[in-house]
């Protein structure tokens, strides 16, 4: 892979959310994805989504975050470290179904040379437990960037598959 | 620089010459409903030559690409047919000035193919082709004259491939030079390496470029690089090059030292040896040695094939902006065996010489080849700068003190293949030794895996083990939590020479993790780690301390 001095790379990160559990409450018991059955310790309570370091370029950004179960409240912190200097955000979402994507534009202040990450937390109430899926997309004149649509491949000699270029061509 | 308009008037020329000297009367078929006539076969041949050459875009030195100073390049060692009805009549392969000569029968109707593919069979052998990811069935690049009849003793047929962007980058049509101007940085890098082997046989090579490999996860498909061009960034893996070409987002095509960079994994995968566990890295991290090592000869290598230590990676918007570094003389942030800006110094220090050379030695290609195809693939000790220094220090006793001196410099004190007496902790004393010893039977020994340079592969998560077997049989690797209030959630992984274990994770935190393997007399390497500085999402990264022994 190569170095990363400043650049933008997006995220697809799948996140267990443990419950963040208000004063009193009994700890959430089992994580959710991962290790089924892994016991974990109450300081597990809240999990950090590291984001991919985050690259330089031109892009803005949006943040999709797609819960894997139903979800009453999400609450989703969001700021950037160094190198990507981020609006601090926080979101307050909910209820959500599961796969529904909440998306988010997100502010960029400021892009240096050097190495920059966008860090997520997602945090639930009640000792809820959830998995939630949460993407970076770079994004161009507001929309993402568009997918190629598939097309059937030129064959060449011998069935080989080919794409022809246009050449310039002199004698 | 010529404009599109130009382009499409040259090609409107072309095609007018091409009817004007149609041959007349039957026998070649309507190929593409051109409708050109030709003689068919009368016997004779004709001999076609021509060059094939490909725009190139270089960078600027304050950043960014310059689309305003353009040039053509001559397309090296590419394979060129001769196509007529469906069929490849000729075949040939363009030499350093990009020309090539082949013969067809006379009376044919043909048309030149230049193939982004460089192959070669016998000794020395390669196969280096450049593909489309993005579409389907992974189609090579094949840049295309038009159709004419062989109808002189001699013909010229010269190919261009343009760039596709304007004086200001902005895309004004296909991007035709890429596929080229990335299978020429496969050529410096493949031609460095025959200057000191000869008779290198390169393993097939497969480089997927698209203008819609976008920096961007969620890639989908089951080729390496993603069918849907989400590709993250420029890698490689599996004998396979994915290369960014997303347009004023980041483009790679003309990044030959990102291009070569890639290059060196394919050749530390297929002629040396690598145990990186690669993950995201920047030149000021402090990563995990494995790492660091492979992406500072990446780094390394790029200067070295080149002889150009500025390592330049345009990006943004009309790629005008550039991530760029001197491999030779940039100043580096947290020196040491860890850092793999300090690595690729080091590595373009031992090789470079000459009046720019700034450091005691000028080894050239020679020696460090010889490492990298040697003990770095066959050693027991995991791929480090400290295995390299090693061996080369070994292979060049003479050498030895002006090699120790550059790695000083770099804050790399180790002086051994297991860096034995490594005292550059970087700050933190859970990251030294770099290996501790076991001794079978022995006593447990504690180290503690860190999160405090980051996480999965930075510095200190992993912990390293060294021992001997002295006998073969059934042995016990064992690694339990501490007594504390973080109890450890012990992963372990034996290596040897290059070979793996499975990870062994059975128990849950606080629970030891014994690995029961019979082995052959000789040396081991045991990889410990906590699950939760490795693991997003198992649990938050933090220092757990285990209690690591061998036993028979």
């Amino acid at each position: 892979m190569k170095p990363v001095i400043a650049a933008l790379l997006s995220l697809s990160t799948l996140v267990a959310c443990q419950g963040h559990s208000p004063p009193g409450a009994a700890p959430a018991s089992e994580s959710s994805s991962h290790r089924p059955g892994k016991p974990v310790a109450p300081a597990d309570a809240q999990l950090l989504l590291h984001a991919d370091t985050v690259r330089d370029v031109a892009a803005d950004l949006v943040l999709v975050i797609t819960p894997s179960s139903p979800v009453d409240r999400l609450r989703a912190s969001i700021s950037g470290t160094e190198g990507l200097e981020l609006e601090p955000l926080q979101l307050d979402l909910g209820p959500l179904a599961a796969g529904e994507a909440q998306r988010q534009d997100l502010q960029v202040t400021r892009r240096s040379a050097g190495p920059g990450q966008v860090r997520v937390l997602l945090e639930t109430w009640r000792g809820e437990s959830h998995e939630a899926r949460a993407r970076l997309l770079p994004v161009r004149g507001g929309e993402e960037i568009a997918e190629k649509a598939t097309t059937s491949p030129q064959l060449g000699p011998g069935g080989e598959a080919i794409l022809s270029l246009p050449a310039t061509e002199s004698r | 620089m010529r404009s599109h308009l130009v382009r499409l008037r040259v090609l409107a020329l072309l095609w007018v010459l091409a009817l004007l000297s149609a041959c007349g009367g039957g026998g070649g078929g309507d190929m593409g409903g051109s409708g050109l006539q030709c003689t068919g076969s009368v016997g004779g041949t004709v001999v076609i030559s021509g060059r094939i050459t490909y725009e190139r875009i270089p960078h600027r030195l304050d950043g960014g690409l310059n689309y305003a100073n353009r040039f053509d390049e001559p397309a090296r060692g590419i394979s060129v047919q001769a196509i007529s009805e469906g069929d490849a009549l000729a075949n040939a392969v363009t030499d350093d000035n990009g020309d090539y000569s082949l013969s067809v029968p006379t009376g044919t109707r043909l048309f030149i193919r230049a193939r982004a593919e460089m192959l070669r069979t016998g000794t020395p052998q390669w196969n280096f082709r450049v593909f489309d990811n993005t579409s389907v069935g992974d189609p090579l690049y094949v840049l295309d004259g038009s159709l004419f009849c062989a109808d002189a003793v001699t013909l010229t047929r010269n190919l261009h491939a343009d760039a596709g962007f304007t004086s200001s980058g902005n895309v004004d049509g296909p991007r035709a030079a890429a596929p080229f101007a990335i299978l020429d940085s496969m050529y410096r890098a493949y031609t460095k390496v025959l200057g000191v082997q000869p008779n290198a046989v390169f393993p097939a090579l497969q480089i997927g470029w698209s203008p819609d490999n976008v920096p961007a996860s969620g890639g989908t498909g089951s080729g390496v690089c993603a069918s849907n061009g989400r590709i993250d960034t420029s890698f490689y893996t599996d004998s396979t090059l994915c290369v960014l070409g997303a347009n004023d987002l980041d483009t790679d095509e003309y990044d030959d030292h990102v291009l070569i960079h890639e290059w060196a994994h394919y050749f530390e995968d297929q002629f040396s040896r690598s145990d990186t566990i690669g993950g995201p890295h920047t030149i000021e991290d402090r990563l995990d040695l494995r790492l660091a090592f492979s992406e500072g000869f990446g780094n390394a290598w790029s200067g070295i094939v080149t002889d150009d230590p500025a390592y330049r990676d345009s990006l943004g918007t009309n790629q005008s902006q550039s991530s760029d570094f001197d491999i030779d003389s940039d100043p580096v942030s947290n020196p040491g065996w860890y850092n793999e800006a300090a690595i690729h110094q080091l590595l373009y220090d031992l090789y470079d010489g000459g009046p720019s050379d700034d450091d005691p030695l000028a080894l050239g290609l020679g020696p460090i080849y010889q490492v990298l195809v040697g003990s770095q693939r066959t050693g027991v000790p995991l791929t480090s700068v400290f295995s390299f220094l090693s061996s080369l220090k070994t292979l060049n006793p003479a050498s030895a003190t002006s090699i120790n001196v550059i790695a000083s410099g770099q804050g790399i004190h180790g002086t051994d293949a297991y860096g034995s007496g490594e005292t550059n902790a970087a700050g933190n004393a859970d990251v030294l030794p770099v290996y501790t010893a076991l001794t079978v039977n022995g006593s447990a020994v504690t180290r503690c895996s860190t999160d405090f340079f980051g996480t999965y592969n930075a510095l200190g998560n992993r912990q390293f083990f060294r021992f001997s077997a002295s006998g073969s049989g059934p042995y016990s690797i064992r690694a339990g939590a501490t007594a504390g209030p973080l109890s450890a959630d012990p992963v372990i992984v034996l290596h040897q020479a290059g070979s793996r274990s499975d990870e062994l994770d059975d128990g849950f935190a606080g629970e030891a993790e014994v690995l029961s393997v019979d082995l052959s007399t000789g040396d081991y390497v045991v990889e410990v780690w906590d699950y939760r500085n490795v693991t997003s999402g198992g649990g938050p990264p933090d220092r757990y301390c285990m209690n690591v022994s061998v036993s028979r």
